[in-house]
C-alpha cells in the first residue's frame, strides 16, 4: 500500500463520521499491525477482490457504536444487534466509498461482523497490515487495512 | 488484400464440397482458441463469430449489438471513447496499417465481467487486433480478433515481480557478503530493535502535542540504523536511512505536525520492515551452506573489540583524523551475555561521538600541543556496584563556552553562579532541553543526539552514566550497569 | 378511508433501514422494509409500493438485479438507489437500468427527503 492508498481510506473514514453526524473524527498516527490482537467490541470485516486483494476491517467500542447509532436513528436506546449491524455498515460504506478512487474493479464483499474481544482478526503478516486509529467523541476505533499492492 | 466478400465467400478453393467447407468453418469458429468476430461500418457485431469471441466478450449472443455497447461496464469509459475513435479511423482507407496498429486502445486491456447479479466479479486480460476488410478500395468491415491472455499476463507479472525480487536479493547479497557474519547478525538484531522501538512509538504516540517528540524518537532510531549501516558499508540501508532522515527532518520543520504527517513515515517503516525480513531470510538461507555465516559464540567476545577498532579506523580515516584505540583494560569476557548488545551499542555511540565531535584534526591538535594521534581508551571492570564501562578520549568537548553563553542569555539569574560551576554543572548543561537549535544542529546536533540517546539507553538498562571532562583536554565517560546476582 | 402510499426500504443494514424510515416519518406514507434482494421482490409483490429505496451490495441477490427485475415489471416505479459504491460505473449502470435517483452513503436526512420529494413530485404522490 502506498501513501495515496492510506489517504483514500483515511479520507473515506473521516468523511463517514463528518457526513453522518456533523462531528468530525480525529485520525491518529497510523502504524503497522504486529502480532498483538487488535479487536474491540464489534468488528465489521469486508473482503476485497479484483485488482486488489485482502480485507479491511473496522473495530470499534460499544460506546462509539452506541453513540453513533443514536445520532443516526435519533433515539436514545440502541440494541446490541443494531450496534453489531452498524459495525458492518461503517466498514461497507468506507470500502464502497473508496471505489470513487479505485473504480469498480475494487470489489467488495458484504460485511461480516465479529462480536467480542476474545480473538484477534487474523490478517497476513506479509505485506504488513496498516492500522489507522481514530477517535470520535473520545471513543476509540481503528481501521485495519490488509491489501495486496 | 482481404475483402469482406473474400472472408465470407464460400467460393474457396481448398474444399470442393460446400458442406465440408461449412463444416470446416463451423469447426474453426467453435474450437479456435482465438476469437473472431465481424464488425460492419456501424460497428455492429455481425455473423459469423466464434465461440471464443463470445466468451471473451462476455456475451451469449452479441450478434446485432453495437460493439461499443458490449464494452460498456467492462472497460473504462476512456477506453471506450478511444475505441470509438480508433474503430472509426479504421474505415479510412488512406490510413496505413502500421499507424493504426500502434494506436489500438484495446491492444491489451483488462475486461471486467459482471456476475448474474450485476456485480463485477471476474476479470480477464484480453488482446484485441483488428484487420480491415476491403472491397473496391473501400473498407467494408473489420475482422476483429481477440485472445484471452490472462494466463500469460499473470505469468509475466509474476516473472517481473520475481525478477525484481531476485535482482534486489542479489544486490543485498553482494552488499552483505563483505560483512563479518556476526557483525551482520548484530546489525540486523540492532536494526530490528530500533524498528520495534519505532513501531512501538507509532503505536503509542500520546496526544498531538507529543507528536514532535515521537518524531524525535523515530529520528534517533533511524539515525542509529543509518549510522550502523554506514559503518558496515551496507549501502542500501545507509541510503534508505539517509532518505528516511531527510523525510523526518522535513516534517520536523512544521510547528505542529499532525497525524497525517506520519503517513509517509509509516509507509517507510513498512518498507524497512519488509527489507529487514528479506535480508534476514537471505542470511538464514546463506547460513545453511556457508560456514562463514554461522555464529561462533567463542568468537563473539573478540569481535566486540574488533568491531570497535574497525569503527575507529574506518571513521577516523574517513574524517581525516588519526586515532588509536587502547583496550588493554577492556575484558570482553567480563561482560555478561545479557549486556553484550547494550555494551556494544554504548561503546559504538561513544566512540563515534568522540570521533565526530571530540577529537580534533591533527593540525589542530599540534597547535594545542597535543600528539597528532589521538587516543580513545576503553576499559571494563566488575565492581560491587555493577559493571563499569569507561571510554576516555583526549579530544575536546564541543562548544562548551558557547553553550554556557547561551545558557546565561536564557537564564540570566545564573550569572552569579557561573564562577562556581564545575564540570558536572557543565555536563548537565549539555543535556538541558532547548540548548540546541536548528542553526547549531550541523555542529552539535549529532553530539547532543548521541549523548541524550545514550543517557536514555543507559537508564533503560537500569544503569547510570557519569561524564567528566575539561573542555579542551579530555572527556571521560563512565557507565555503570547493574549485574544480575 | 384513503390508503397511504407505500415506500419499500431495501437494505441489508437494519440501522440504515430504520434511519431511512425515520427520515420519511413526517410524510404521509407507510414504510415497509426488506433486508435482501429476494425479500425485496416478495415485498414488492405484496405491497405494490410507489417508491423503493434500494441498496446495491446485499447478500443473495444484489440491488442491481432487483432493480432490473422491478423495472421490467413496473417501469413507472420510482427507485432511489442508496449505495456505498461511489464509483462512476456503478452510478451509470444503475441509471441505465432505470434508477430514478442515485445517492451514495452515508446519506443525510436532507438528501433523502430532497430526493423523495423530487421523485414523488414527479408522480403526483401525496406530499407531507
Amino acid at each position: 500500500m502506498t501513501e495515496t492508498d492510506l489517504h483514500f481510506f483515511i479520507d473515506s473514514t473521516m468523511s463517514y463520521f463528518e457526513e453522518t453526524t456533523g462531528e468530525a473524527a480525529q485520525p491518529g498516527i497510523p502504524f503497522l499491525k504486529g502480532r498483538d490482537p487488535l479487536v474491540r467490541d464489534f468488528s465489521g470485516i469486508i473482503g476485497i477482490s479484483g485488482q486488489r486483494k485482502g480485507c479491511i476491517y473496522i473495530t470499534a467500542s460499544r460506546a462509539l457504536l452506541n453513540q453513533l447509532a443514536q445520532c443516526i436513528l435519533n433515539r436514545p436506546t440502541i440494541s446490541r444487534e443494531e450496534m453489531k449491524d452498524l459495525a458492518g455498515e461503517i466498514a461497507n460504506t468506507i470500502a464502497g466509498n473508496v471505489r470513487e478512487a479505485y473504480g469498480s474493479t475494487f470489489m467488495i464483499s458484504v460485511p461480516v461482523v465479529v462480536e467480542g474481544r476474545a480473538k484477534d482478526i487474523v490478517v497476513p503478516q506479509e505485506p504488513p497490515a496498516f492500522v489507522i486509529p481514530f477517535t470520535w467523541r473520545d471513543c476509540e476505533a481503528s481501521l485495519v487495512l490488509s491489501l495486496t499492492p | 488484400m482481404k475483402t469482406l466478400s473474400d472472408s465470407l465467400s464460400n467460393d474457396q478453393p481448398a474444399f470442393e464440397e460446400p458442406s465440408i467447407h461449412s463444416l470446416f468453418l463451423e469447426g474453426v469458429l467453435e474450437h479456435a482458441g482465438e476469437g473472431y468476430f465481424l464488425l460492419d461500418s456501424a460497428l455492429v457485431v455481425q455473423n459469423p463469430l466464434s465461440r471464443s469471441a463470445m466468451r471473451c466478450l462476455g456475451e451469449e449472443n452479441p450478434v446485432g449489438r453495437p460493439f461499443l455497447k458490449i464494452l460498456e461496464n467492462k472497460v473504462t469509459g476512456e477506453i471506450i471513447e478511444r475505441s470509438r475513435e480508433y474503430l472509426t479511423l479504421l474505415f479510412d482507407p488512406d490510413l496505413d496499417e502500421e499507424t493504426l496498429g500502434e494506436i489500438n486502445p484495446l491492444a491489451e486491456s483488462e475486461f471486467c465481467y459482471e456476475n448474474k447479479r450485476g456485480l463485477w466479479e471476474e476479470s480477464s486480460q484480453l488482446r484485441f487486433s483488428f484487420d480491415r476488410l476491403f472491397e473496391d478500395g473501400q473498407v467494408r468491415g473489420i475482422l476483429g480478433r481477440v485472445r484471452d491472455v490472462s494466463h500469460e499476463h499473470e505469468l509475466q507479472k509474476r516473472l517481473n515481480s520475481t525478477e525484481h525480487q531476485v535482482r534486489q536479493q542479489m544486490e543485498w547479497l553482494v552488499n552483505i557478503l563483505h560483512v563479518e557474519s556476526s557483525a551482520l547478525r548484530e546489525f540486523l538484531a540492532g536494526a530490528e530493535r530500533e524498528l520495534q522501538n519505532i513501531e512501538e512509538r507509532l503505536r503509542t504516540p500520546g496526544k498531538p502535542g507529543e507528536y514532535p517528540q515521537v518524531l524525535e524518537d523515530i529520528y534517533r532510531s533511524v539515525y542509529i540504523i543509518r549510522g550502523n549501516a554506514a559503518l558496515m558499508d551496507l549501502s542500501f540501508f545507509t541510503e534508505f536511512g539517509h532518505q528516511f532522515l531527510n523525510l523526518i527532518a522535513d516534517i520536523r520543520q512544521k510547528t505542529a505536525p499532525g497525524a497525517h504527517d506520519f503517513i509517509p513515515v509509516v509507509v517507510r517503516v513498512k518498507e524497512l520492515r519488509s527489507t529487514l525480513t528479506e535480508v534476514e531470510n537471505i542470511v538464514r538461507r546463506v547460513s545453511r551452506f556457508h560456514e562463514r555465516f554461522r555464529a561462533k559464540r567463542s568468537y563473539e567476545s573478540e569481535l566486540l573489540v574488533h568491531s570497535i577498532r574497525l569503527l575507529v579506523n574506518s571513521l577516523g580515516s574517513e574524517l581525516g583524523k588519526q586515532v588509536q584505540l587502547v583496550h588493554d583494560d577492556f575484558d570482553p569476557m567480563s561482560i555478561p551475555f545479557y549486556h553484550r548488545q547494550a555494551v556494544k551499542e554504548f561503546l559504538y555511540l561513544l566512540a563515534r561521538n568522540a570521533l565526530y565531535y571530540g577529537i580534533e584534526f591533527p593540525e589542530e591538535r599540534k597547535e594545542q600541543q597535543k600528539p597528532a594521534v589521538a587516543t580513545i581508551e576503553i576499559a571494563s571492570k566488575v565492581t560491587p556496584d555493577g559493571l563499569n564501562l569507561r571510554l576516555r578520549h583526549d579530544g575536546r568537548v564541543l562548544k562548551i563556552e558557547r553553550l554556557i553563553e547561551k545558557m546565561l542569555v536564557q537564564y540570566p539569574q545564573l550569572k552569579e553562579e557561573k564562577a562556581g560551576w564545575n564540570d558536572a554543572d557543565i555536563s548537565r548543561l549539555i543535556f538541558t532541553p532547548g540548548m540546541v537549535d536548528e542553526e547549531e544542529r550541523d555542529l552539535i546536533a549529532g553530539y547532543s543526539l548521541d549523548i541524550e540517546l545514550l543517557r536514555k539507553r543507559v537508564q533503560s538498562s537500569g544503569g547510570r552514566m557519569k561524564i567528566t571532562f575539561t573542555s579542551k583536554a579530555f572527556c571521560d565517560v563512565i557507565i555503570t550497569l547493574p549485574l544480575r546476582k | 378511508m384513503k390508503h397511504l402510499p407505500t415506500v419499500l426500504i431495501v437494505d441489508d443494514s437494519r440501522v440504515i433501514r430504520h434511519a431511512i424510515a425515520g427520515f420519511l416519518a413526517d410524510y404521509p406514507v407507510v414504510t415497509v422494509e426488506a433486508g435482501d434482494g429476494e425479500a425485496a421482490l416478495e415485498a414488492y409483490a405484496r405491497y405494490r409500493p410507489a417508491l423503493v429505496t434500494l441498496d446495491i451490495t446485499m447478500p443473495e441477490m444484489d440491488g442491481l438485479a432487483v432493480l432490473s427485475e422491478l423495472k421490467a415489471v413496473d417501469p413507472d416505479l420510482q427507485v432511489m438507489v442508496i449505495t456505498a459504491l461511489k464509483d462512476e460505473q456503478t452510478r451509470r449502470k444503475a441509471l441505465a437500468l432505470g434508477a430514478d435517483d442515485f445517492l451514495t452513503k452515508p446519506v443525510t436526512a436532507h438528501q433523502v427527503r430532497d430526493s423523495f420529494e423530487s421523485l414523488t413530485g414527479k408522480i403526483g404522490m401525496v406530499q407531507g
